[in-house]
């Protein structure tokens, strides 16, 4: 028997989606326990967007049609959280064992749990990693172990000791990308392991340009650019931090040179994290990832 | 027509069969009447003779009850026949007759020739009507066939009636005429109907697009994944027939178990059906026989979609309803895993190529498929009206067969969008390796035999695309024939590490001079205004097979100190084995990332590349590659490579 909370940040997104993912949490309770799972479950929102998504009619309406398979409440936070807040937040309300952290529209397949709950007989793996498709990410993984050096936030399940333990995603410093990494590292300077499971694939929708590469918004180029300084900084690798500011001031691209100027803003202010993995264990900067990459995607 | 002796005869025969003697009483349906007909045998041919025919009459006293037949034709007038058949069914309603229709076909290939081409047909059919418009009007009033007498047509007949010159148009018209009505055969529709109290409406309720999705019932994940990338689709319109195909006992209770545990919404849209015997061909017939969508699409059962797959199709049959929807589709290598969880993990080992990332280009397809079956949703119009079937003879590039044959009548549309992926397994059987490459040769010449058999439409701009490839062909040849020297397009780009990496913004092309033995030598200058590139790539070509070999880079910076580079460290889309890159596949891309973060303003290529390679050897490597896949015992393969 376990106990598992699905949770996710909502910001403006499309209600039917959000529907389509909720009705794969449920069946994916069921098939679990259709194959011997005692599993009790229970989903949460927290919205972020600048009204409610949900009112309390649709909230009773949510919790009636999934009552067979999980307990559901909804948050309006009032504020754009993020997604590390935002997603710390909602974990902090829980006491159940697990906590699935994943993206509001992504889709599990039916034997999610029963795949991604394997791992976890293993007491030293905190986090299991699912597949993403149809892009699944590039980063690599142990083809026997399947361990890795990182999970994604889209969609993945700790064990929520470990996470209390850790201190939940550093919110203070990521506000969308490289949360996610972050706290992964932190997982394994704590000792613990994280795997990767290519047999539970979710659906998270994205497209490519018929250029065949990533079309990211002005908003995802930012954070992810911020990010990785944060990143670079925090995990102590100053050659890689000074190449990356060089890069940003030197570039036209404007949110490079705003992630930058923000940096510099924070540093002023010393409101820079505390370095961490000053003999690089575990934190890795390869060609601007976090990780090796199988491929280059592009 | 001429309704001769010989007609009238056949009709004779016809009334004898269905007992319609002197014993049975009809009506004979005019627009403002009836004709009492009390003597089938006698009176109906005789109308036929346009001798003697009474006088129409309204009838007051009409014996209904007595009433066996009631006969519809148009040999004595011109009628609206809904109104004809509204009272027919008035008159067959809760009794025992039979209606009795001879009317001739307006679609008749000998007609519709005639009016085409404006020779008309001098008058001599009365019928406004094709075989279709009538079936549609009988059945919406209820009708449904007893017997069917139709006249028709033998091809040399049809011939000898149309052909009044042999020009290629009406050698075009016949067969474009052939193929969209079948029913142009029939020179007078003559059937007998009855009225059915209880005809099934046809209803609207259908859905715009059927997913065919072939499977054996082998592969669990891949096929779960595929369900799962069609319950992510923006637009839900669509069913699923699932074909499994010679299902053992274990395959028939996985797939059971995946459509039940399949979400509920879904679950719904699912139709298995099994299909046994037959090939590869086989389940794809089998699915387009059962599909009620407007288009039908196909996907295999290891193949995924983006989320708007459907959404890209609907949007195109809005514009373009009733061609070809095309969009597109990359490619990406994989591969089945097995771990320590039990089952077969499924790991992505390439990135996105974008093979097929182009539109349908009429030419080029009837060479080469550029077209991954799912990257396709075919009118089930073409199918059901036109009778363009797959052929159920072929185990490879059945999907290209049955493309070219539905385009040449249904030309195709086109998305700029990349909705699919094809997923290539590089430790799986798949179709490329089962079947050796005399069976693809030779079924391609088999297929392209089958294209030389009519005349084919091309789209307007076809002539001057022609024009040029004839051209450069025979360019190329003189080349070949005087000169020592071959001359190449390449194509060079720069990822700045930005969004717009390798877009034709960031691309140079360059003519390379190539001697007879293969050496090359080329710059690309002044590359410091591109500012900081990140990864220089180079394409050699669009053309597949491509070799190259001891293939060098000197990239020279701003500060004038240069760096020497070779094949260990470039990317390819290619095989590498040795110091040989081997480009199997169209659009060869060489990759080297530049080592410093530094502008560079030179970057030189040499080394050695063959094109053109002769059919032997491209067959040679197709098999080394094969067997070094797939050989427990890897050989070192400089040893056995010959040029």
């Amino acid at each position: 028997m376990y106990t598992i909370q699905f949770q996710s940040v909502l910001y403006h997104n499309d209600m039917k989606g959000i529907y389509k993912a909720m009705d794969s949490l449920a069946n994916a309770v069921r098939v679990a326990r259709e194959n011997g799972h005692e599993v009790r479950a229970n989903l949460i929102y927290g919205d972020s967007s600048n009204q409610p998504l949900i009112d309390i009619t649709e909230k009773e309406a949510i919790q009636k049609r999934y009552q067979d398979y999980m307990e559901f409440d909804y948050v309006f936070f009032g504020f754009n959280s993020g997604s590390a807040k935002g997603q710390t937040l909602l974990a902090q309300k829980s006491k159940a064992e697990y906590i699935l952290v994943t993206n509001p529209d992504v889709i599990v397949n039916p034997r999610f749990l029963v795949e991604m709950m394997k791992p976890f007989e293993n007491k030293k793996v905190a986090i299991v990693e699912a597949r993403q498709t149809p892009v699944e990410h590039a980063k690599e993984y142990d083809i026997e172990t399947l361990e890795t050096d990182w999970a994604t936030g889209a969609c993945n399940i700790i064990r929520r000791n470990v996470f209390e333990e850790v201190g939940y995603y550093d919110y203070h410093t990521f506000f969308m990308y490289c949360d996610d990494v972050d706290l992964s590292w932190r997982v394994r300077l704590a000792g613990y392991k994280i795997i990767y499971q290519p047999n539970a694939p979710v659906y998270h929708a994205k497209r490519i340009s018929p250029a065949g590469n990533w079309q990211p918004t002005s908003a995802e180029i930012y954070y992810s650019a911020e990010a990785g300084l944060f990143m670079a900084y925090k995990w102590s690798n100053d050659e890689y931090l000074n190449q990356t500011l060089e890069f940003f001031e030197n570039s036209e691209n404007e949110e490079y040179i705003k992630a930058a100027a923000e940096f510099h803003k924070r540093e002023a202010e010393g409101t820079l994290p505390k370095r961490l993995d000053p003999k690089h264990k575990v934190a890795k900067f390869i060609n601007g990832n976090y990780t090796d990459h199988r491929y280059i995607v592009g | 027509m001429k309704y001769t002796n010989e007609y009238k005869n056949h009709l004779i025969s016809i009334l004898k069969d269905i007992e319609c003697g002197n014993q049975s009483t009809g009506l004979i349906l005019l627009d403002d009447g009836y004709l009492l007909c009390q003597d089938p045998f006698t009176e109906i041919p005789m109308l036929y003779e346009h001798t003697n025919i009474p006088e129409p009459t309204l009838q007051d006293h009409i014996p209904f009850d007595r009433i066996d037949w009631i006969f519809v034709t148009d040999v004595l007038n011109y009628q609206n026949l809904d109104d004809v058949i509204m009272r027919a069914a008035k008159l067959c309603e809760n009794s025992h007759r039979k209606l009795f229709i001879d009317y001739g076909n307006l679609g008749y290939i000998a007609y519709a020739l005639a009016v085409f081409t404006g020779q008309g047909i001098g008058g001599c059919n009365r019928s406004r009507y094709t075989v279709a418009e009538m079936e549609k009007i009988l059945m919406k009033y209820g009708f449904t066939l007893v017997k069917e007498f139709d006249l028709k047509k033998k091809l040399d007949e049809q011939e000898e009636e149309i052909n009044q010159n042999k020009t290629l148009l009406n050698e075009y018209l016949l067969y474009a005429k052939q193929t969209v009505d079948s029913d142009s055969d029939i020179s007078r529709m003559t059937r007998v109907y009855q009225k059915c109290e209880n005809a099934i409406q046809r209803t609207d309720d259908k859905p715009f697009l059927s997913v065919i999705m072939r499977t054996q019932g082998k592969r669990r994940l891949e096929l779960e994944e595929a369900l799962l990338s069609l319950y992510g689709q923006t637009d839900d319109d669509f069913e699923i027939l699932l074909l499994g195909h010679n299902l053992d006992v274990d395959g028939k209770a996985m797939l059971q178990e995946i459509i039940d545990e399949t979400i509920q919404d879904l679950r719904k849209k699912i139709h298995l059906i099994e299909v046994n015997g037959g090939n590869r061909t086989t389940p794809l017939v089998r699915g387009f026989e059962a599909a009620s969508g407007d288009y039908v699409a196909m996907l295999d059962d290891d193949d995924i979609v983006f989320d708007h797959w459907v959404e890209t199709f609907h949007m195109l049959a809005k514009e373009h309803g009733g061609k070809i929807l095309h969009t597109y589709c990359v490619r990406q290598d994989w591969l089945n895993i097995h771990n320590k969880y039990g089952g077969t993990g499924l790991r992505a080992t390439g990135p996105f190529e974008k093979l097929y990332c182009r539109d349908f280009d009429e030419l080029l397809q009837m060479s080469t498929n550029t077209c991954p079956i799912h990257s396709l949703a075919f009118p089930l119009e073409s199918y059901r009206k036109y009778g363009i079937h797959f052929d159920e003879q072929l185990n490879v590039v059945e999907d290209w067969d049955f493309l070219m044959r539905t385009s040449f009548l249904s030309g195709v549309a086109n998305a700029q969008e990349i909705t699919s992926i094809y997923r290539i397994w590089r430790n799986a059987e798949n179709s490329a390796t089962i079947y050796g490459q005399n069976v693809w040769d030779d079924t391609r010449r088999y297929v392209i035999g089958k294209f030389d058999q009519n005349p084919i439409v091309f789209p307007k701009g076809s002539a001057s695309r022609l024009v040029k490839i004839i051209e450069e062909r025979n360019s190329k040849y003189m080349i070949a024939q005087n000169e020592p020297e071959i001359r190449k397009l390449w194509s060079f780009f720069a990822d700045l590490g930005d969004e717009k990496i390798f877009t034709p913004e960031r691309m140079r092309q360059q003519y390379v001079t190539v001697s007879q033995e293969g050496k090359f030598h080329v710059s690309f200058e002044e590359l410091q205004d591109f500012g900081i590139i990140k990864r220089l790539r180079f394409d050699p070509s669009e053309e597949d097979f491509i070799t190259l070999s001891d293939i060098e880079i000197e990239l020279e910076y701003e500060d004038h100190k240069k760096k020497q580079l070779d094949i260990r460290s470039v990317e390819s889309n290619g095989l590498r084995l040795g110091n040989r890159l081997f480009f199997l596949e169209a659009d060869p891309q060489i990759i080297w990332s530049n080592p410093k973060e530094e502008r560079i303003i030179r970057a030189t290529l040499k080394g050695h590349i063959l094109y053109d390679l002769d059919q032997e050897t491209k067959h040679s490597i197709q098999t080394i590659v094969y067997d070094h896949y797939h050989s427990q015992n890897k050989f070192d393969i400089k040893k056995v490579f010959k040029r």
